[in-house]
């Protein structure tokens, strides 16, 4: 139990951060993999390892650079899909793989000796109070953006030249989306990793998805499956003394399986 | 751009529709008033669809001029692109054709979904369940629920009786005459198949990459027994 105690006092920002990660993600998910662009988090993660790069040749904290490059990179991919008609996993492949050439080439270059293992599987020991306030922010913003435009956003998501026939303004909306999701991926890089940021955007809808009835069960169940599994990735890690990342991603992946199991065997039979 | 012809809701003045190189609609010119309920029939790929894209904005004429009034458009597509794997109920659906859209459903729209549900002889239970789980027929009611539950000044619709069973189809005819009268709407009908058409007082235009008909259904009858129409 104090060892309990002990881990979460330590961790204290870094659970924080990771649940309010959790949190966006299940706000945000719903319209990014129902859009058939659960990929997008994946290749702006590999384009926000560039932009951190980028960001050490002008300053101590790569942070404040790579947010706008990893924002600009989200839009343009949405404006690869928009404008060249590509299918949106060509354009996340191609910008993400063009962002991630560079930024190899980039770190040559680098005087400072940027611990790569941390980037890859991100590191929860190092966060302070302000990542959590900034963490925080972002999801309080993506709250609002969701809450005030929901009906718009369904529209768009379900049936994007309806939506646009009525009047919304559908581009407009998908660049604030892209923009969020961007955001979202810089600052969870730091925390779970470029290889681990798109499974918090892809579980908690493939998860709720297996019993929502109707939209906003999307979110209440994607929200609850996600801090069950958070909490019991982090303490999980310590015990095991692996990765929390990792850890968060094996739980997620584990609960699908058995939630998938259990409404095709169990719920299927009795009906 | 406003027509300039009185009582006017379109006007199509000399319109080319092309993909590329290829014109798939030339030299159109047609007016559509207010009240008219305008079928267009034509072979398969004779440009039908694509002059309903030229009327909804989603594609610029080549050559031409397209001019309407400031009008409240509705469009049921031909193709009901649905996603089934997003758990969207009846309900949420349908309010997504509402003008006025809030976060939480009241219970004044919630009734006026149900008279429209009754109109189209659905069931009120169909509200909760998921628009990816209803048949094509319920499926094509409720699209044609939600493009006419605003009150919209003209309804375009894209063969709209394809899946939609016989009896329910005659049905859904004496509906839209019953509408058009009350509701002052103007129809434009998108069928392949004449058979289709239980309108009098209705209009045909004949379409095959140009305008080769545009009269009265009683004119295209003459029209079509001196065998100008094939397909």
């Amino acid at each position: 139990m104090a060892d309990i105690l002990f881990i979460l006092d330590t961790l204290k920002y870094g659970i924080a951060i990771v649940l309010l990660l959790g949190l966006t993600a299940s706000i945000l998910s719903p319209f990014v993999v129902l859009n058939e662009q659960s990929l997008i988090a994946d290749g702006l993660s590999h384009v926000s390892f560039t932009a951190l790069v980028i960001g050490i040749f002008f300053m101590d904290n790569p942070f404040y650079i790579a947010i706008p490059v990893v924002v600009i990179a989200s839009v343009l991919i949405k404006w690869l899909i928009q404008i060249t008609k590509i299918h949106a996993d060509s354009a996340i492949g191609i910008v993400s793989s063009f962002g991630f050439a560079i930024g190899l080439i980039l770190i040559r270059y680098t005087n400072s000796s940027m611990d790569l293992e941390s980037l890859i599987s991100g590191n929860l020991w190092f966060r302070t109070s302000s990542d959590v306030y900034l963490t925080l922010g972002l999801t309080i913003m993506s709250g609002l953006f969701v809450v005030l435009n929901y009906r718009k956003l369904i529209s768009i998501t379900f049936d994007y030249e309806h939506a646009k026939f009525s009047g919304i303004k559908a581009d407009l909306y998908n660049y604030i989306f892209a923009a969020l999701t961007g955001i979202f991926v810089v600052i969870g890089v730091r925390s779970v990793g470029v290889l681990l940021i798109s499974s918090l955007l892809i579980f908690p809808v493939v998860t709720a998805n297996l019993f929502a009835k109707k939209f906003p069960d999307l979110f209440l169940i994607g929200i609850i499956v996600s801090v069950v599994v958070i909490l019991s990735g982090v303490l999980l890690a310590h015990v095991l003394k692996q990765p929390a990342g990792s850890m968060i991603v094996i739980l997620y992946t584990i609960t699908f399986m058995i939630l998938f199991l259990f409404k095709t065997l169990i719920l299927r039979r009795k009906t | 751009m406003k027509p300039n012809c009185s009582n006017c809701l379109i006007e199509y003045k000399d319109v080319t529709l092309s993909y590329g190189y290829l014109d798939v609609i030339k030299d159109a010119s047609f007016t559509v008033h207010q009240h008219d309920f305008l079928n267009i029939v034509g072979p398969n790929g004779a440009g039908k669809t694509t002059l309903i894209k030229s009327l909804i904005h989603q594609m610029k004429p080549k050559s031409g001029q397209i001019l309407m009034q400031d009008i409240k458009m509705s469009y049921v597509p031909q193709k009901l692109t649905i996603k089934r794997n997003m758990p969207l109920t009846v309900l949420e659906f349908i309010y997504t054709g509402f003008d006025q859209q809030k976060l939480i459903i009241s219970k004044t729209d919630k009734t006026l979904i149900k008279t429209w549900l009754d109109k189209m002889q659905l069931d009120h239970d169909i509200l909760d369940e998921k628009v990816g789980q209803l048949s094509g027929g319920q499926l094509q009611r409720v699209y044609l629920i939600r493009s006419l539950i605003t009150n919209p000044d003209l309804l375009i619709l894209d063969e709209p009786t394809s899946a939609l069973d016989p009896s329910f189809r005659q049905y859904f005819y004496d509906l839209m005459k019953k509408l058009r009268k009350s509701m002052g709407l103007t129809i434009i009908h998108i069928t392949h198949d004449l058979t289709d058409l239980v309108m009098e007082n209705s209009l045909v235009m004949y379409v095959d990459q140009e305008i080769k008909f545009f009269g009265t259904y009683i004119d295209f009858n003459k029209f079509e027994h001196e065998g100008h129409t094939h397909g």
